[in-house]
């Protein structure tokens, strides 16, 4: 049997130092690699131009097509900006709209990004529990999410644009389904530690303390 | 296999127990003969061995609080990719070019393009269907993920097109963070 590699792994994205490159930042991992795995970053180094090049050509290519589409049809130009954005996943001017998931078939849409567009919260979620006849609230910890309790996602949009006036471009859906687990593990975590030192009394104990 | 963070999927863990560590070391021992010291080091009796159990039947087995294998429905045991760093040869090689290895760190599985070109490498001998396979690159070292095979390897250069192996572990999925953070 042969013996165990030792094998060396970035500190910044815990990766093989070769895969630096692919990792999540390649930025950091650059320092740390220059200092001590120079032959690596070398040989890095050169193949990244090519890739590089090949996205600028990439890129050139589809400013071209944008360029050509803009001439054919105007809005066409806008769908594939506002793609861009949602790829980006920045918040401005945007408000994202998702699900969570209480219990077996009980669901709570999150709205995210309502101030942005100058809106009471506090008379936005009256509305919402008018509209929706459900409960909704402002989440604690944050000053911009609203909780409305259901499953209002299809309908939410419309009433955007009713009563605030927010174009259905600015809303993006999030279709992917949160767990609410997260809060009540994060109670858990918070509340047992106090109750965890507090030990439970032994017999022997809880006697000597009656007597 | 491993697209979300794992923290969030494990339903449970325990110890496991003596019955299961017997089953585990016997098929282990069966399925990587080369490690056969290691494995018998590692069910040594003051080693803690617990079963972490995922959803989707994923079952992680970690010995010291570090995690070594996993299985997918009581099937055979996958190597994590860091054992197989440390341990090269228990798994058959499968080489891709250049330009596949950023794909396959997003989570795609190995296409047979990627295999027949000119930094691709194949085995000299044949792999059947449905083996485990170590996923290389072209002038890497260490392999960047772990695969089942779709198709007989000798077979890959004749069929020209399609899925050669499923990547079930790759660099930078939910396993790899998991064990990483440790």
């Amino acid at each position: 049997m042969t013996e165990a590699l030792k094998v060396e792994y970035c500190p910044h994205c815990r990766l093989p130092p070769e895969y630096c490159q692919y990792g999540p930042c390649f930025s950091k991992c650059k320092v740390w690699l220059a200092e001590i795995h120079p032959e690596i970053l070398e040989s890095i180094k050169n193949i990244p131009k090519q890739t590089k090049k090949t996205e600028e050509k990439t890129e050139k290519k589809t400013k071209n097509t944008s360029n050509q589409e803009t001439k054919q049809v105007e809005n066409k130009k806008l769908i594939p900006n506002e793609e861009k954005e949602k790829e980006k996943g920045n918040t401005d001017g945007k408000i994202i709209i998702s699900r969570s998931r209480r219990g077996g078939k009980k669901f709570i849409t999150i709205i995210e990004g309502l101030s942005q567009f100058e809106v009471d919260l506090k008379k936005a979620t009256k509305l919402f529990a008018n509209k929706f006849s459900c409960g909704c609230n402002i989440e604690k910890d944050s000053d911009d999410t609203v909780c409305i309790q259901g499953d209002v996602h299809f309908s939410l949009p419309d009433v955007l644009l009713k009563e605030f006036k927010i174009p259905k471009t600015q809303i993006h859906l999030n279709e992917q389904i949160t767990k609410a687990k997260k809060k009540s593990k994060k109670n858990k975590n918070n509340v047992p530690k106090h109750k965890q030192n507090r030990k439970k009394p032994t017999r022997k104990e809880r006697l000597a303390s009656n007597n | 296999m491993f697209r979300k963070d794992l923290s969030e999927e494990i339903s449970g863990q325990n110890l496991a127990k003596t019955s299961v560590k017997k089953k585990m070391k016997q098929q282990l021992l069966n399925q990587y003969p080369s490690l056969e010291t290691f494995i018998q080091d590692l069910f040594q009796k003051k080693n803690s061995i617990v079963v972490i159990k995922c959803s989707n039947k994923i079952q992680l087995f970690a010995f010291n609080n570090t995690v070594l294998f996993f299985s997918i429905r009581d099937g055979p045991f996958f190597p994590t990719l860091k054992l197989l760093h440390s341990y090269p040869d228990i798994l058959p090689p499968i080489q891709v070019d250049e330009g596949a290895i950023r794909h396959i760190i997003g989570g795609a599985d190995v296409m047979i393009p990627g295999l027949i070109s000119k930094g691709g490498k194949l085995p000299e001998e044949n792999i059947p269907k449905g083996s485990m396979i170590a996923i290389m690159a072209e002038d890497k070292k260490h392999a960047l993920g772990i695969g089942v095979l779709e198709v007989e390897t000798s077979q890959i250069p004749v069929v020209k097109k399609g899925v050669a192996a499923q990547t079930i572990h790759h660099l930078t999925d939910g396993l790899w963070n998991y064990i990483s953070e440790k």
